[in-house]
């Protein structure tokens, strides 16, 4: 039966969420705040439940198929957001509707917050989120994900390296080294803040919403330690979290660090880091806003922030010319490798575009003519091609639909614009790039609403959602 | 690539330009004014570089290939918008770059202006402005097709490679027929629109060319307030109706004449079109009415023909930079989708946008069903593989021509969405954009930087990209036969 799959399976999304909560219960109690009681309570509902969950799925089949993987997917990301508000709302911080919000927007890695001066504990809490929910997708990314929307370019991603493939033993290997490589990349980087001064929390802190790519912070508290060493570990946290966490493995199984270098998505990440940075910096250095050193530094910082959708900004950006705003807009949409925690429309999917887009340029000379394009060395069937333009087309229906429903809101169209992209691509802080920043709560409840929905739409690149709609719609129908 | 083939097909474009060239300069000659020398400057101009082009080349055979075909085409646009500005610069009323950008968004149908002050221009220049519209609308290529019939097989390449929509349909075996046609009912239409617009009392230079703009989609006025000028519901109402039936496959119309009414009914890009415009209309108007304080007259009024106009146009009857966000968005989105394919309008198409939606939805059924072979239908006839596959791409680079002509606005220090505006409105043909060049303003306050990038958009916007695209290529100019 595949609804004890699906019990099977959300029992285990709890467990996973329930020892998330444990830790920032045993750090309220080990400081000695209230708040340990509050996590406590929500970590042992939680995992009660998960386990109950867990305990009638287990006579379950092990074949998912994409649209119960789709049902799946929008589960999890429902459950993880309920369970994950509960101490919010517990605490008193915020109602139970903003909880919610707060937690969406945590698990997606988007990284809005209404969250004014939080304890520690919920400091921590926060960030796990983030750090939680970027782990949760990286697993979804090499087990459902390619079930469900893998004809959408996923499918080419597995292909060139290891692959995917329907056995389980394999799939349960790409689990485990992807989750390595991003436990391994959290530790590193801890340690490495906290060798350039950061208080031990603060850096576990801030390793937790880099490497998930969430970005949501309290920089205050850190602002004077905020020197240019932690600005570059920074940087090569979100470089390390945009790529291919599949390599990671790959290198890692493969012991070798060279085949690191030779990947497309790399190379072409690189290739856009470098163009749009030198952009940028050169722009900022002309229009006197910084002298030739910081202007390399923001500029490289900022357009790594957007493109690997954390968002982080550096000081205050809100004097900036339209121009530097509307480059990093720009990677929003585009995101980093495939197999990463970052949103956009990923680079892999940019690629087949862009050689998809020459070569019909030279159809148009030859109209008969027959053109493949290849990418890593194997050629693109046709049909992923056309699904990958259907999903770019998607995404851009999504965004413009998202935008044009947030305008009704009263913001500006630009604000809406930037909003509904800051959601969809999870990128969040993002929107300090408009006039709009930090005014959520004076959004009204439908559309905060709408946005969490934006963002739980990217996380499951919009594609899945659409199956569990007509799966829905084909349900109803038939109960007529 | 035969080049003199191609010069000779030039020469004769020139050539003919120079005499269309004549009929402003009937109107200068019967008003009075100056600017007949300027015109008769721009003829000889036409007629000597039209002589050179057509000397140097040699219509060895009637054969002419796709490249060829695309070459003329390409070639012919820009040669023609060049011949254009003449009459602007010679009689000094414009300078070099902004005769070429008022020519450019004559001729594809943009009608974003430079001028500042129209009343100050002769009647013969203004005239000439919406003349180009009139010329550019339909396709100079077409026009020429159908006064000037060609023989040899290659010509449909020419014909091809300047219509617009997704997949070139032909409801006429014989191409000089169809051109003809196609030509009938636009000089129909036109004539249509002049005598109502003289009815509902406009004199008879305001009626010409106004009827020319409409029918042409262009929005070229010859007041600087354009439309807000006559503030009239019942132009209004008229100018609506006819920018609407601007905006539809005139293919279609000829086949309704054949066929019959039902023939509209069953064509997806139509339903689509009314579909769009219905909707865009209603929304506008409930959102006028909540956001400006309109009643339901005034806001179905202004909303109608802003819908219509921003569409195809660019017409303008009220300023809508101040209207309430969702509407601005709704009319960004308009100028995105523009009317249908084979129609005077600009934009992405109907058609593609169909097609567009049609095959996501497809797809997602396809997750349903993984063994059906998943086809989407126009029209009741079944839309093949590289056809959608084509419609996916033209989406895509259409979107990454927005954005980069966009980034080079924005680094020129227009605001993030004003650029964005422009952008999408020029590529979409459709003239007004929002704030620096918003409803009440025109294009003047732009550097000449940003002009110049414009003329480039506009030109691509209305040729569809790929036959200007396709001629940067290198291997496009060699001079080998076959391949």
């Amino acid at each position: 039966m595949k609804q004890q799959l699906l019990l099977y399976l959300s029992g285990a999304i709890l467990i996973y969420l329930g020892s998330g909560l444990l830790f920032p219960a045993v750090f309220a109690f080990a400081t000695g705040s209230d708040d340990w009681f509050v996590f406590s309570k929500a970590a042992i509902l939680i995992l009660c439940i998960g386990i109950a969950c867990w305990h009638m799925g287990q006579d379950h089949q092990s074949i998912i198929t994409s649209r119960w993987g789709s049902a799946f997917l929008l589960l999890a990301w429902l459950l993880l957001s309920l369970g994950g508000a509960l101490p919010y709302a517990m605490a008193g911080y915020l109602s139970f509707p903003d909880a919610l919000w707060e937690s969406i927007s945590g698990f997606t890695t988007t990284g809005l917050t209404e969250l004014v001066s939080p304890s520690p504990a919920f400091l921590l809490w926060r960030s796990l989120t983030q750090w939680l929910g970027g782990a949760l997708m990286l697993i979804f990314l090499v087990s459902i994900l390619p079930v469900v929307s893998g004809k959408f370019g996923l499918s080419l991603a597995g292909r060139h390296t290891i692959g995917f493939s329907q056995r389980i033993h394999h799939m349960f290997q790409l689990v485990y080294g992807v989750f390595t490589a991003y436990v391994t990349f959290t530790l590193l980087a801890a340690g490495l803040f906290y060798w350039c001064g950061l208080s031990v929390f603060d850096a576990i802190n801030l390793a937790l919403v880099t490497i998930s790519t969430g970005g949501c912070y309290d920089f205050s508290r850190i602002q004077p330690e905020l020197n240019l060493s932690v600005q570059l570990i920074m940087a090569g946290c979100m470089f390390l979290a945009s790529s291919s966490f599949l390599l990671y493995w790959q290198a890692g199984h493969l012991r070798n660090i060279k085949h690191l270098w030779g990947n497309m998505e790399t190379k072409a990440f690189l290739f856009i880091l470098l163009i749009f940075g030198s952009l940028e910096s050169c722009y900022l250095w002309t229009h006197h806003l910084y002298d030739g050193m910081d202007s390399l530094r923001y500029g490289f910082f900022h357009v790594l922030s957007f493109i690997s959708t954390t968002g982080i900004t550096l000081g205050d950006i809100h004097g900036w010319p339209s121009f530097s705003y509307y480059l990093l807009f720009i990677l929003l949409f585009v995101g980093g490798s495939i197999i990463s925690t970052t949103g956009g429309i990923k680079l892999l999917r940019f690629i087949v575009l862009f050689k998809s887009a020459s070569a019909e340029m030279r159809r148009t000379l030859h109209p008969r003519m027959v053109v493949a394009i290849h990418v890593a060395g194997n050629a693109v069937p046709m049909s992923v091609s056309g699904n990958i333009l259907t999903f770019f087309f998607m995404f851009i229906v999504c965004f413009l639909s998202g935008g044009i429903l947030i305008s009704l809101s009263g913001l500006s169209v630009m604000d809406s614009l930037a909003l509904s992209i800051a959601c969809l691509a999870s990128t969040g802080p993002a929107v300090e790039i408009t006039e709009f920043a930090g005014g959520f709560a004076s959004l009204p409840g439908w559309t905060k609403g709408l946005c969490a929905f934006l963002m739980i739409l990217g996380r499951m690149e919009i594609f899945a959602f659409l199956v569990v709609l007509q799966g829905m719609f084909r349900v109803s129908l038939r109960n007529w | 690539m035969d080049l003199r083939l191609v010069s000779y097909f030039l020469g004769k474009i020139s050539f003919a330009f120079g005499f269309v060239l004549l009929i402003p300069s009937g109107i200068a000659f019967l008003h009075n004014e100056t600017s007949i020398s300027a015109f008769f400057i721009s003829m000889a101009a036409c007629w000597i570089l039209g002589g050179i082009l057509y000397r140097t080349g040699k219509l060895e055979t009637e054969q002419l290939s796709v490249r060829e075909g695309i070459a003329i085409t390409g070639c012919g646009w820009i040669i023609v918008t060049l011949l254009g500005m003449l009459p602007f610069v010679a009689g000094g009323y414009l300078g070099p770059l902004d005769s070429v950008f008022e020519s450019i968004s004559g001729f594809t149908g943009t009608g974003a202006t430079v001028i500042d002050h129209l009343e100050n221009l002769p009647q013969s220049i203004l005239f000439w402005r919406t003349m180009t519209h009139w010329l550019g609308g339909l396709g100079i290529i077409v026009i020429f097709l159908a006064i000037l019939p060609q023989s040899g097989h290659g010509t449909v390449h020419m014909y091809n490679a300047e219509m617009n929509g997704p997949a070139p349909e032909r409801v006429l075996p014989r191409l000089r027929e169809m051109a003809w046609v196609l030509f009938l009912i636009y000089c129909g239409f036109t004539l249509m629109a002049t005598v109502v617009y003289l009815l509902l009392g406009m004199d008879f230079m305001e009626a010409i060319n106004h009827s020319f703009s409409t029918i042409a989609t262009g929005g070229f006025s010859t007041y600087d307030n354009n439309a807000i000028h006559f503030n009239n519901p019942v132009i209004e109402g008229w100018m609506t109706f006819f920018m609407i039936i601007s905006g539809v496959n005139f293919g279609l119309y000829y086949r309704a004449y054949k066929d019959g009414i039902r023939v509209f009914w069953k064509n997806s890009e139509f339903k689509g079109y009314v579909t769009v415009l219905l909707t865009a209309t209603a929304l506008i108007t409930l959102n006028l009415m909540s956001g400006m304080d309109y009643d339901l007259g005034k806001s179905l009024r202004y909303a109608s023909f802003q819908t219509a106009s921003i569409a195809t146009t660019g017409f303008v009857s009220d300023d809508f930079d101040i209207w309430p966000s969702f509407s601005k968005y709704l009319l960004l989105l308009l100028m995105i989708c523009g009317g249908c394919s084979g129609s005077t309008a600009g934009g992405l198409k109907i058609s593609r946008l169909v097609m567009l939606l049609k095959l996501s939805y497809a797809t997602v059924w396809q997750q349903f069903h993984p063994q059906m072979v998943s086809s989407i239908k126009m029209n009741g006839v079944e839309v093949n593989e590289t056809t959608t596959n084509r419609v996916c791409l033209f989406f895509f680079i259409y979107m990454m021509f927005i954005v980069f002509w966009a980034l080079l606005l924005t680094a020129d220090g227009i605001s993030m969405f004003d650029a964005i505006g422009i952008s999408i409105s020029t590529m979409g043909s459709v003239g007004p954009g929002f704030g620096i060049v918003g409803a009440t303003c025109t294009y003047s306050g732009l550097s000449d930087f940003s002009k110049s990038i414009l003329c480039f958009s506009m030109l691509l916007g209305r040729l569809e990209m790929f036959t200007l695209l396709v001629m940067l290529s290198p291997g496009f100019w060699k001079n080998k036969k076959g391949w």
